[in-house]
């Protein structure tokens, strides 16, 4: 195929798939996109928002399978998530065909692209899948990926261990890494966390961070932290180190698996042994890429041993530093920012290309937008670019302002006059935005919930709502929270009986840490302490069903349908045993209920069949997957879900269950009661539906008319300065004072926190298409409810208009 | 949201000819089934067969029966850790069985004693063939297509039909095949095998899927329908090659009497077959989407199995037995009291 059937076969392929052909004259920024230049080995794409970069990024790996011949599995093409790598595989396939047919059409022969083969998905994923396939210690090994639910069960359970039992690294967690102030300050703010989700912080960053920028570098001492070399922590690189091996060993021994961030460490040492496995490098949203999967993508570039036969590696990203949104997981916008200079220092061709035409935002939008990013991050924290609109003005820039209460009803008013009702497709589609879409209790105060707030507004509408980020899947209404007591209640009731010491009834269960309290349990006392997160699941829920403090064998609720559930169990916890004792003098078979049987059996009962095609429904699927979580994990037990459940009777009849019983119900425990559990994604529950969202998660997405709220949250300096010392670099001035809290001096670091802040108002309004209205309730009380300053300073001088609900109505236009 | 809905053929399109109410709250709800009997033996012999093409590959010999043997007690940990269950009792006995597929003189079963594996023995010469004639092994296909006319996909526009070829041969000589599946019915694609012989010659492609069950299964006119559609969608990625001349259905279970070769079902191609497969599949597409739509409407009402008449058929009653659904299943609940029967701990 010659270069110019290429060209006119894709602009027929454009046009195939509905999309209009693009402009190939000189200047134009597209072609010098997609064609492959062989002088050039790394090729940024700057890509403002709506600007089309994914179809760019498509076309760029069509031009090289066709165009450049190289084959399929040796492009790499990856992206964050695994939906956005699931999209560009469809896209993918869809463009491939469409260039086939259309090339076939016009009498062009066209090669077998083979584009099953191009290795599409996310770092973590490809990571896994290249070390299995070409690392044959990794394969042999067959460690699997744990995800990142997983990855919490068993910090927890690492944690519990150490709680329960191993002194030297708790001592090195709880003295060395968070027990100076300054690092309690910066790892776990005002003491509010758990000691285990600091340290899986820490953890993260030392691996994400220290690992690829101070460690292992030719030539050089590996570098300490600057907590420890410039701000006193003494010890703290070296006890990062050990508790990180700590965990790996237990990851490796135990469910025998990998976390995201030990998988992409585990590459990176490896990476040698692949360079000449891969031709070309494609990264989707580079802007989000942390320090350890850039040094994996810079790698490829500079790991000496590539075939010299070979021809050169190429690295091709796009990306938008304006639109880098998750320091907070670790990534660090100065990746992308950097990659012109590590080219220049390591001599490799380098070129950017600026896609800077807005296709998807009306002109006021995108003007508005353009400037707040301007006025909000700081410009040294931000590439030279420009975004111009490609569509009208279309309609202004609204702030409205009033009561939230009232603010919500106006919204629910537009949906409804746009269309949305329960059954019935919208006319436009519309979303409100939030730094926050919790419908518990807690983010914007003890009682404040504004997501909530709104879904009452619309549900009062006849408006579906969907927010999958509500987090009430572990509320103890949910059908995760419902099955978990059960099961905890089959195993370790909890009951009330009277203290022999004080005549008091006291709660007591099997699993409890009181000697005196678990002998007089129902149940014989494991020989070990799990965690004892179900028995809390397991008190909320009877609270809810049979009243405070209603515990014991013979409680009932008003429900009969729960109480067909604890009849059922009840039985089964004294029948299972028996079986059991049978089985073991030869008079019986070998009983075969499993854990996994029994929740398939509790699920059938129509305390929980009866939830109908609801997210109650879809709550026990997620249940299903959590309970898996909990046991299948433990290969090295080789206990798997579907073992029987063991369990004998001691001499007075109580239930003695297995070890490995205990062992499940503590880990899905503290995975309940200890995890912040989000919603299912249910596609078809969002079908018409009008979403809440957070900011985060409408990265990627776009809708017809936005609304966008909560945009005051305060400039939270902790990451930025958790980048800087895990580089190695010190915080000037940096303190803690008496009552922990933290103290700089570094302007530099305001900055570069004030600018995550805005690109996280800016991702959010970006995302419309045709209005843009922007929500505040200046009485709400809440901080982050309060106006974002920059959006109050465009707004500050234009006229106000009251509506007929007395909402003040401030329009931007360009 | 994505306008996109993706479709695994075996997973999605058989598992819901199968029984809609296990695939709605399996695979559309998610309530992950507990066991999977059967599965064990399936995802070995396809383990093996992709292990033994990649060291062919790599070393351009055949491995020996024994060292099969150890990556296959290997994958049987990992996959029974994973949940995978087996129809049989023992680790030994499914990895011999797994085996003796691959080198049939070198696996015995004496009575009332564990398998014995020896080195010596040659591997079967159809296994050889599938090795080393393999174009693809594990050749994925990702096929996009727009959503017909009515569907019930709420806001969805287009379908990600997914698969995963077995193994594409090119042949490098003449292979004869004697049984061939006959098509009398074009449209719906059923027919009957017939004992027949045809013969391939060099060039030819074909398309071969392995299944772990024996060829007197009652779902093989479903699996005719995958194996067509497979090789309608390869041809569609792969213009270029000449079509291909037949698919191949490869019955792994051992036979009793007889070679493997006993065990192949060749299923002659032509363009015309392959358009109709693509429509029978589109149309099950549909179906899926009309279950789904009655799934919202009332999840309890879900249609049970493909046997009719009330009950479900005496095939799909050996899967519902390990069914995680079945203990609300009235229709099986129908012959199937016991089963159904949640205070029953000797069955899980």
């Amino acid at each position: 195929m010659t270069e110019v059937e290429f060209w006119r076969v894709l602009n027929k392929s454009l046009m195939r798939v509905g999309r209009k052909p693009l402009k190939l004259s000189k200047g134009s920024p597209e072609p010098l996109i997609i064609k492959i230049d062989p002088k050039v080995q790394v090729l940024r794409i700057l890509a403002g928002p709506g600007s089309g970069k994914t179809e760019m990024l498509v076309w760029r790996v069509l031009y090289d399978l066709i165009m450049c011949g190289t084959p399929a599995e040796r492009i790499l093409l990856t992206t964050f998530t695994r939906k956005a790598a699931e999209e560009l595989t469809v896209r993918l396939s869809e463009r491939a065909e469409a260039f086939v047919h259309s090339a076939i059409k016009m009498g062009i022969t066209v090669p077998d692209l083979k584009i099953h083969d191009v290795r599409i998905g996310t770092i973590h994923s490809l990571c896994d899948s290249l070390l299995s396939e070409f690392v044959d210690a990794y394969y042999q090994q067959d460690i699997r990926l744990l995800d990142e639910l997983e990855t919490d069960l068993h910090l927890r359970k690492w944690w519990w261990q150490q709680v329960v039992g191993g002194t030297q690294v708790r001592n090195l967690a709880n003295r060395t890494v968070l027990g100076a102030p300054i690092s309690r300050g910066l790892l776990r703010p005002n003491n509010w966390t758990d000691a285990q989700i600091s340290l899986g912080l820490a953890l993260a960053h030392h691996t994400e961070t220290w690992l690829p920028r101070c460690s292992g570098i030719p030539g050089k001492p590996d570098q300490h932290n600057a907590l420890e070399s410039h701000h006193g922590v003494s010890g703290l690189t070296a006890a990062l180190k050990t508790l990180q091996e700590d965990w790996t060993t237990y990851l490796l021994d135990k469910p025998l698996a990998l976390d995201f961030t030990q998988i992409q460490a585990q590459f990176l040492d490896c990476q040698s042994m692949m360079l000449d496995q891969i031709d070309h490098v494609y990264v989707d949203e580079f802007q989000d890429t942390n320090p350890i999967q850039y040094a994996i993508h810079f790698g490829w570039l500079t790991t000496p041993g590539r075939d010299p036969d070979l021809p050169p590696m190429r690295l091709t990203v796009v990306g938008d530093d304006d639109q880098s949104i998750y320091r907070f997981r670790g990534s660090d916008v100065g990746c992308f920012m950097s990659l012109e200079g590590d080219c220049k220092k390591h001599k490799i061709p380098f070129r950017q290309e600026i896609l800077q035409n807005n296709y998807r935002s009306s002109g006021n939008i995108v003007s508005f937008s353009q400037a707040y990013r301007n006025s909000a991050i700081p410009a040294k924290c931000s590439l030279k670019k420009v975004v111009t609109p490609v569509k009208g003005a279309g309609a202004t820039v609204r702030l409205i302002t009033g009561p939230w209460d009232d603010l919500c009803a106006f919204v629910a008013k537009e949906a409804q006059k746009n269309g949305y009702r329960r059954g019935s497709k919208p006319k436009k589609e519309m979303a409100t935005l939030l730094f926050s879409a919790s419908e518990k209790a807690g983010r914007y105060g003890a009682s404040a919930k504004p997501a909530s707030d709104l879904r009452a507004a619309l549900d009062a509408a006849n408006i579906e709502v969907a927010n999958p980020r509500n987090k009430i899947a572990g509320l103890t209404s949910s059908h995760v929270h419902t099955l978990t007591a059960v099961l905890s209640w089959f195993i370790d009731p909890l009951t009330r009986p009277r203290n022999p010491a004080t005549g008091k009834p006291k709660r007591c269960a099997a699993g409890f840490r009181d000697d005196s309290m678990a002998a007089m349990a129902p149940t014989v006392r494991p020989s070990w302490v799990p965690d004892q997160g179900h028995l809390k699941v397991q008190a909320q829920c009877w609270e809810l069903f049979c009243g405070k403090n209603n515990l014991g064998p013979t409680v009932r609720s008003s429900d009969p349908d729960f109480n067909e559930v604890l009849d059922y169990l009840a039985d089964l916890r004294d029948t299972l045993p028996k079986a059991w004792v049978k089985f073991d003098v030869g008079t019986s078979k070998k009983p075969r209920l499993t854990l996994a049987g029994l929740v398939a059996r509790l699920i059938s009962m129509p305390l929980f069949r009866s939830a109908g095609y609801s997210m109650e429904l879809f709550r026990q699927a997620m249940f299903t997957e959590l309970s898996e979580t909990a046991i299948a994990a433990s290969r090295s037990t080789g206990f798997s879900i579907d073992d029987p459940i063991e369990v004998r009777t001691d001499v007075a009849g109580k239930p003695d269950w297995d070890s490995r019983v205990w062992d499940f119900i503590g880990s899905l425990g503290l995975m309940v009661a200890g995890s912040s559990l989000n919603d299912p994604e249910v596609e078809t529950l969002q079908q018409h539906a009008f979403p809440i969202l957070t900011f985060h998660q409408s990265k990627g997405l776009e809708y017809d008319e936005i609304y966008l709220a909560a945009t005051g949250r305060p400039v939270d300096s902790i990451p930025v300065i958790l980048t800087r010392v895990f580089s190695g670099d010190p915080v000037n001035g940096l303190k803690v004072d008496s009552s922990g809290d933290l103290f700089y001096t570094d302007p530099d670091v305001d900055d570069w926190a004030r600018a995550d802040a805005a690109r996280e108002i800016y991702v959010a309004m970006t995302r419309a298409k045709d209005r843009l209205t922007i929500l505040h309730d200046p009485d709400h009380g809440d901080r982050f409810m309060a106006l974002d300053d920059t959006i109050a300073s465009l707004f500050a001088k234009l006229p106000e208009k009251k509506t007929k609900d007395g909402l003040i109505i401030q329009e931007w236009k360009v | 949201m994505s306008d996109v809905y993706q479709v695994s053929y075996t997973g999605d399109i058989l598992g819901h000819r199968r029984c809609p109410r296990a695939w709605l709250y399996e695979r559309h709800v998610g309530l992950r089934p507990y066991e999977q009997v059967q599965a064990m033996e399936g995802n070995l012999a396809h383990f093996a067969m992709e292990w033994l093409t990649k060291h062919y590959r790599k070393h351009g010999t055949y491995p020996k029966a024994t060292q099969l043997e150890q990556e296959m007690l290997k994958r049987f940990s990992v996959l029974r850790s994973r949940g995978i269950r087996s129809e049989f009792a023992k680790k030994a006995e499914v990895v011999a069985r797994v085996v003796e597929v691959v080198y049939p003189q070198s696996v015995s079963f004496p009575k009332g004693a564990a398998p014995v594996i020896v080195e010596t023995g040659a591997i079967d010469p159809i296994v050889a063939k599938c090795i080393s004639c393999a174009l693809h092994t594990e050749y994925e296909i990702k096929h996009v297509r727009a959503l017909p006319a009515g569907h019930k996909f709420s806001g969805k526009k287009q379908v990600l039909l997914r698969g995963i070829l077995d193994l594409v041969i090119q042949q490098e000589d003449s292979m004869e095949f004697s049984r061939v599946y006959e098509i009398t019915d074009p449209i719906n694609l059923t027919g009957s095998v017939a004992e027949k012989s045809i013969k391939s010659v060099s060039g030819d492609i074909e398309i071969w899927d392995y299944k772990a069950s024996k060829p007197d299964t009652p779902y093989i006119h479903d699996y005719v329908r995958q194996l067509l559609t497979y090789a309608a969608l390869y041809h569609r990625n792969n213009p270029e090659e000449p079509l291909p001349a037949r698919c191949v259905l490869a019955f792994l279970r051992r036979p009793k009497k007889g070679t493997l070769q006993d065990h192949l079902i060749a299923i002659p191609v032509t363009q015309e077959l392959l358009d109709h497969a693509e429509s029978w599949t589109m149309g099950q597409i549909t179906g899926i989407g009309d279950s789904i739509s009655d799934f919202i409407a009332s999840p309890a009402a879900a249609k049970v199995g493909t046997g009719g008449c009330g009950t479900v058929d005496k095939e799909l009653a050996k899967q519902c037995t390990a069914c995680g659904q079945r203990f609300d299943c009235d229709p099986y609940a129908k012959g199937h009291v016991g089963d159904c029967d949640r205070s029953r701990i000797d069955k899980n």
